[in-house]
């Protein structure tokens, strides 16, 4: 079905704000991210605890909680504005079309229900007139799709008894139940180990290729986000610093803030001891942000207008955008001299 | 690094006996040799529930091992050799830990969780101090924090604050410096960045590298993360299900892994880098890590191993050196 759609918009989301009122005052978790989505496509967010990389999921799912709130931008979904659902449109909408799973398994499944129960629960929610018989047959399709073995004896297994990695194959066997064109995975591996993270990297992308699913990637860890995504977003302090595909961001990093997060890394596959360069400083404390551009205070090649005004996303190559006010002064550089020619 | 060895530790074991279960209970730690050097690093990794942390802690006797020794610096602090039957000998000969405690300290993983939360940073690093009484007079010992607090790139101003007002990485330098505040030559860093963000873990092992250099500190250093483990360490052990499989100088081993299940463990490493990955083919592993209460017979990587034959079963491989520092246990190298 997705395969004519390729290459046309799944989700458009434009200027998003989303703030949280808290007694401190007003966070701004999100200040102002705009992008676009395709069918099939795998896009990465990357970004430290507390870039707003979760914020921005949350709320395209509608699961934002008090006190936090969209205060303005877009989001729409196959032409469809979410932010303006009914209840029971955003009820239809979550888990048919959009499905998501988070970091740790074990608190979203529910301790005292069996897996298949649990299954068949939510695919009936949202698929009323399907028999009970019908629901179980294919919650046991989905467990194999998913890679778990015995799928008749583990439908009556409770969470406890599964391990790990194992729950999260239950998850995303829930998350896949309706179909959805939209997978939101939220650190769907960061709590698992090594091999059972390759595991579950393996899973998706053999899923995305069958179902041509479109998946938002919500990592830290660049490596995952070398292996599974075609393009990149990068987020500091609830700005989207950097987005374009994924060669781009690994090869061609336009912000700073890129370029140190690669440069800071030890890999695996590095020949000889080199010191790590670290990128200085601390994250924002988003309760009293800095002006202009966030990452300015740990920037090392910041100017005197990085402290004062944000810049703008600018194109630094094909798809590839970045808010850099060195990239804006590099452009105009470069007119200047093709002007002068 | 000098070649005196520092810390030595012949058949360590830590069982956990559990309430009510007959048997020997968790076995979290099976019999782990090696010896670490002075001025040496030696990286630990191995997936969760492995037994390194348990290792770690039972190296400076926060759990009382359950058989082998313990030798540091030429003493044993422990000691209840195993017999031919595979059972330690008899009643076991411990020391006094706290001498010991100056000089073996541990540095957390969770800053938040290791660091009293109604005490300042000051108070933090200061009771170690009094503890072990290093400090002559009240003087001595506020400058002894600040130098601390200093050392760690904190301000001296941060003495008077409380834990919670500090982020994630600077809760960790505290944490570094309440370690380092009874001048210890070894330091048991049990996975000490992984609850960090990415942009900040490499200052704090930057800062764990200048400290070594500067103090002559010698590390244990445990993580789950294979690079930063590779980047910090002279030499990595590899342990899964509570035994050592593997141990080899790093980057010797990061090249030439002999053991099967380091090989699946490097393999499994995400490399920030999308043309080799896509490239790259990868050894996945069937199934999960058995229960360490009920350990498979033989090797304890056998129901996991490609390779596996009959005899891995059956009989428990022997940790030998294959190649020059490289030692290992495993059936398949002896052929």
């Amino acid at each position: 079905m997705a395969e004519n759609k390729e290459n046309q918009k799944l989700l458009e989301v434009r200027d998003l704000h989303v703030s949280f009122f808290t007694p401190a005052g007003e966070v701004k978790a999100v200040g102002g991210i705009s992008y676009d989505l395709n069918y099939g496509e795998v896009m990465g967010v990357v970004g430290e605890s507390g870039s707003g990389k979760s914020v921005e999921a949350y709320s395209i799912i509608g699961l934002l909680q008090s006190p936090g709130k969209v205060i303005g931008g877009s989001i729409t979904f196959e032409g469809e504005d979410v932010l303006n659902f009914t209840k029971e449109q955003m009820t239809a909408f979550r888990g048919n079309r959009v499905a998501m799973i988070f970091q740790n398994p074990m608190t979203c499944l529910n301790p005292v229900f069996t897996i298949g129960n649990q299954l068949v629960e939510a695919l009936r929610a949202h698929d009323k007139s399907i028999s009970k018989r019908d629901a179980e047959k294919r919650a046991m399709e989905m467990m194999e799709l998913v890679g778990i073995n015995n799928v008749e004896k583990r439908m009556k297994q409770y969470p406890h008894e599964f391990s790990g990695g194992m729950r999260q194959r239950v998850m995303i066997a829930m998350g896949l139940i309706c179909h959805p064109q939209l997978l939101i995975a939220d650190e769907p591996t960061t709590a698992l180990d090594v091999t059972i993270q390759a595991q579950i990297l393996e899973l998706m992308k053999d899923i995305q290729k069958k179902t041509k699913m479109g998946i938002i990637f919500i990592t830290h860890n660049l490596g995952v986000v070398a292996d599974i995504c075609d393009k990149v977003s990068v987020m500091y302090a609830g700005k989207m610093v950097e987005q374009g595909p994924v060669d781009d961001i690994f090869y061609r990093p336009a912000h700073p803030y890129t370029k140190g997060l690669l440069r800071s890394m030890p890999r695996v596959d590095a020949e000889s001891y080199e010191r790590l360069i670290p990128i200085e400083g601390t994250p924002v404390d988003m309760l009293n942000p800095p002006e202009g551009c966030p990452f300015a205070p740990r920037c090392e090649h910041c100017m005197k207008i990085c402290l004062k005004k944000m810049p703008p996303y600018i194109e630094v190559g094909t798809n590839h955008r970045s808010a850099c006010w060195l990239r804006v002064q590099e452009q105009l550089e470069h007119k200047e001299e093709k002007a002068d020619e | 690094m000098s070649d005196k060895i520092l810390l030595e530790i012949k058949d360590l074991r830590k069982y956990f006996p559990i309430k009510g279960v007959k048997g020997p209970g968790v076995q979290a730690v099976q019999d782990v040799s090696f010896a670490i050097k002075k001025g040496e690093t030696l990286g630990l990794v191995g997936e969760s529930g492995c037994g390194k942390t348990t290792l770690g802690r039972t190296i400076l006797r926060l759990y009382e091992p359950t058989g082998g020794s313990i030798i540091y610096d030429g003493t044993p602090i422990y000691e209840n050799p195993l017999g031919p039957d595979g059972k330690p000998l008899g009643k076991a000969k411990a020391v006094n830990m706290l001498p010991y405690r100056r000089k073996m300290q541990i540095i957390f993983q969770d800053p938040s969780a290791s660091l009293d939360p109604r005490m300042t940073v000051g108070e933090i690093i200061g009771e170690a101090i009094d503890i072990h009484k290093l400090a002559s007079s009240k003087k001595d010992r506020a400058d002894m924090i600040k130098e601390l607090l200093r050392k760690v790139g904190l301000n001296t101003e941060h003495a008077n604050r409380y834990p919670h007002e500090f982020s994630g990485g600077q809760q960790q330098r505290v944490g570094i410096a309440r370690a380092l505040a009874v001048k210890p030559e070894f330091i048991v860093c049990d996975e000490p960045i992984s609850a960090l963000d990415v942009s900040i873990q490499s200052q704090v092992v930057n800062m764990l590298e200048d400290m070594q250099q500067e103090l002559g500190l010698t590390y244990l250093f445990i993580a789950h993360d294979l690079s930063v483990v590779r980047h910090i360490s002279n030499r990595i052990g590899v342990m899964y299900l509570g035994s050592l499989v593997e141990l080899g100088e790093s980057y010797e081993l990061n090249r030439h892994p002999i053991h099967p299940y380091t090989k699946t463990l490097l393999s499994a490493v995400p490399i920030p880098d999308p043309e080799i990955s896509r490239k790259r083919s990868r050894i996945v592993l069937e199934g999960d890590i058995p229960s360490p209460m009920n350990p498979p017979s033989g090797c304890r990587f056998h129901t996991r191993c490609p390779y596996a034959t009959e005899k891995c079963s059956q009989e428990a491989p022997v940790f030998k050196e294959h190649e020059p520092g490289h030692w290992a246990a495993c059936h398949l190298l002896d052929q």
